[in-house]
């Protein structure tokens, strides 16, 4: 029976030992030990920051005046993660001529405690970029090749869809549950912009339309994020709990600082320090980090010695490079009838007629969804800063909110070499770690791609009617990939085919950071299916060694 | 003063003699069941020199509001947040009794006038006026000598004003599917 290690922590210079050691119980580190726990091997997952329940974190949302994404949950010193609410310590120095507010957390789980649950796939022409539009780099591995473990994928996380909405993505097996509907005001959206030649269909989501795995049906909550508060949507917890009742030991509050490789380059232990202060090493035959595109990258960049004075699995120097992540636009409309969003999931319906075309050589592609929340609070704050009294502020606020709705895009982004995590040696984090520097800005591709989505958005807005129009700034998905990416070529990529790097035998590197790449696809099920490779790649190596 | 049980006839009484405006008094009538009565706390301002008491403050939330029901949890978190304020105590009692003192001027102020802007309040009381609403809709608690505060969540009146229509963040679900239809907002007021 698997087991919270909370009271082990008053050990001084634990010495731990696995078969494997995950850092990072995210979708990736959850996953991956849990399959390889079905497979009988011993799994030891080292997570930096707190165990959370669901209850606490909804309390945390409404105690707290903050309204960034992460609010309700926890940033302890010894864990810390980007915090965008109070603005006092970003915790990652931006260098580059774009601020990217991105958020993340640090706890069992990981930040699929607050996704949005939209669990798509990546188009088969997204895994060859440079083949078809001379374009950033080919992935090592076509869609076919993934086809079958993104299938698994879909099982594991429970993805709700309709293959009929899913076209030009080839499928061996359909959706687990059937799509989950749309609201009022999706559906009012979709059949006017259909008149349009827009094509609005099922967003594939990890939310339960049926029961599913042990987890109930969809309640229509509306805050799938930053929590769904009755577990509907799929979180990392659900594989976390499966890998410990298989006895996967999972300790919270343990940040791993290093890695240290022998003289052959195998990595030989992890060193890591828990919230106390003590300290300990834990040794395996393999080693996965899981630990997200910005804390994988940096921990390999930390891990430096004489021997590898640009940090582990860094021969090629693309450790950190190459960060992207989905820039998004919104249009925010006041529509001409009332469609009462808010009601029912975050998002339920996608249009994918700007994802692919021969376009992708001059611009970058872009997907739209729906976006059914309703920001009261925004509202609100817009009508008192007109100056507006009850009850003229009342009917302003009633009025927008019923007729208020949003669609947003997600633009996908070439590799750049200068967009890039480094670090900081001479400043410190509130745990001691160096600092993260991130340099990032937008090229012309991603530039001529704004134009373009602007251009849809503003005929959007036409098209519906739309009484008022707020077109946003670009910002950030918090989608964070690129940063150790994998390739045939040991001199640009840091891993092969399987997530294995290229420089030591018996290190893996699962999750985002992964991607050559990025297409328009919301990253998780890809980093699903991935990881799920991964461990076949695993298993094989230790039935092999 | 003592509080006091009226009657809904009563408390728009003694809005009107508060100098609520007609349009006010009318959109406090379509917020409160015919039947109903509740408790209106109206006390004196007292003297200016005195701390003004937390029935000083609920009232004159109630005023700036036009909410007679106000949630008095929210109402006594917000309390000593707004005396801590460097002219926090001033402005609760002079903007307070400024409103009492108000004639009876429903019929000419403006169709859309509210007292704080109907140019009967000073700069200054129509600032912490607009503060207290503020805190009182959102929530929250703004001022620039302290980070924020959250002084209430589901009892922010800006939920009321879609509430059921729009289910309670984080508390209440539509139910299954329920979202595909369209809804009704009412206020609970």
């Amino acid at each position: 029976m698997g087991q919270s290690d909370q009271n082990d922590e008053t050990n001084v210079s634990e010495q731990l030992a696995a078969e494997v050691v995950i850092v990072g119980s995210g979708v990736a580190g959850a996953l991956c030990a849990y399959r390889l726990a079905l497979a009988g091997v011993k799994v030891l997952v080292l997570e930096a920051g707190p165990r959370i329940t669901r209850e606490s974190v909804v309390q945390g949302f409404k105690s707290q005046p903050l309204l960034d994404l992460s609010a309700g949950y926890p940033n302890p010193h010894w864990a810390p993660r980007p915090d965008w609410g109070t603005g006092a310590d970003p915790y990652i120095d931006q260098a580059g001529s774009t601020i990217l507010q991105m958020e993340y957390l640090r706890v069992v789980g990981g930040t699929t405690w607050q996704w949005s649950g939209s669990a798509l796939r990546l188009r088969p022409e997204d895994f060859g970029m440079y083949s078809r539009f001379r374009h950033g780099v080919d992935w090592p591995i076509a869609y076919d090749q993934l086809e079958t473990d993104y299938a698994e994928a879909e099982k594991e996380l429970g993805v709700s869809g309709d293959p009929a909405a899913d076209t030009g993505l080839p499928r061996s097996t359909p959706f687990p549950l059937p799509p989950v509907p749309p609201s009022y005001a999706e559906k009012w959206v979709a059949e006017r912009l259909h008149s349009a030649g827009l094509s609005f269909t099922a967003r594939p989501v990890a939310r339960n339309s049926l029961p599913f795995d042990g987890r109930s049906q969809c309640a229509g909550f509306g805050t799938c994020s930053p929590i769904c508060p009755t577990g509907a949507q799929y979180s990392a917890m659900v594989h976390v709990d499966k890998a410990q009742r298989l006895g996967v030991r999972v300790l919270e509050n343990c940040r791993v600082e290093r890695l240290h490789a022998d003289t052959s380059g195998k990595i030989r232990s992890v060193a890591f320090t828990r919230s106390n202060g003590s300290t300990g090493t834990a040794q395996g035959a393999l080693f996965a980090l899981a630990a997200n595109g910005i804390e994988t990258p940096r921990l390999l960049l930390m891990s430096v010695s004489e021997r590898y004075p640009h940090g582990l699995a860094n021969s090629s120097g693309q450790v950190g490079r190459n960060f992207m992540d989905h820039p998004g636009l919104y249009v925010r409309m006041e529509l001409p009838e009332a469609v009462y969003p808010g009601r029912g999931p975050i998002t339920t319906r996608q249009c994918l007629d700007y994802c692919q075309g021969s376009f992708r050589r001059s611009h970058a592609a872009w997907l739209m969804d729906t976006n059914n929340t309703l920001d009261l609070h925004s509202l609100t704050e817009e009508a008192l800063s007109r100056g507006l009294w009850p009850p003229e502020l009342d009917e302003f606020v009633r009025q927008r909110a019923r007729h208020q709705f949003q669609i947003d895009a997600h633009m996908e982004q070439l590799p750049h070499l200068d967009n890039r995590i480094t670090l900081d040696w001479a400043r410190r984090d509130r745990a001691g770690q160096p600092r993260i520097r991130l340099n990032y800005s937008y090229g012309d591709y991603e530039k001529a791609g704004f134009e373009q989505i602007r251009g849809v958005f503003r005929s959007i807005s036409q098209t519906l009617g739309a009484r008022s129009t707020h077109l946003s700034e670009p910002f950030a998905h918090h989608h964070l990939m690129g940063t150790t990416r994998m390739g045939f070529d040991p001199h640009r990529s840091v891993t092969d085919a399987h997530g294995r790097t290229h420089d030591h035998g018996n290190l893996f590197l699962l999750g985002s950071s992964l991607f050559p790449t990025v297409g328009t696809a919301n990253p998780t099920l890809t980093i699903a299916a991935l990881t799920l490779r991964s461990a076949r790649a695993m298993l094989r190596q230790l039935q092999s060694d | 003063m003592g509080f006091v049980n009226v009657s809904r006839r009563s408390v728009i009484a003694a809005l009107i003699r508060g100098g609520i405006s007609a349009v006010a008094v009318r959109y406090l009538m379509s917020t409160a069941a015919a039947e109903t009565a509740f408790s209106l706390k109206l006390p004196e301002a007292g003297p200016p020199n005195r701390t003004p008491s937390f029935e000083v403050f609920l009232a004159l939330s109630q005023l700036v509001t036009l909410r007679s029901l106000l949630d008095e949890a929210s109402a006594r978190r917000m309390y000593p947040l707004f005396l801590e304020e460097p002219w926090g105590a001033h402005h609760i009692h002079s903007t307070y009794a400024q409103l009492l003192a108000l004639p009876d001027e429903a019929d000419k102020l403006p169709r859309h006038a509210h007292p704080a802007l109907g140019g009967k309040l000073s700069k200054g009381q129509v600032w912490f006026a607009s503060h207290l609403l503020t805190t009182w809709y959102l929530g929250i608690y703004y001022h620039e000598r302290t980070a924020p505060v959250r002084v209430a969540y589901s009892e922010a009146l800006m939920h009321d004003l879609v509430h059921p229509g729009i289910p309670q963040r984080f508390d209440e679900g539509s139910g299954f599917g329920a979202w595909g239809n369209p809804t009704k907002m009412m206020k609970r007021t």
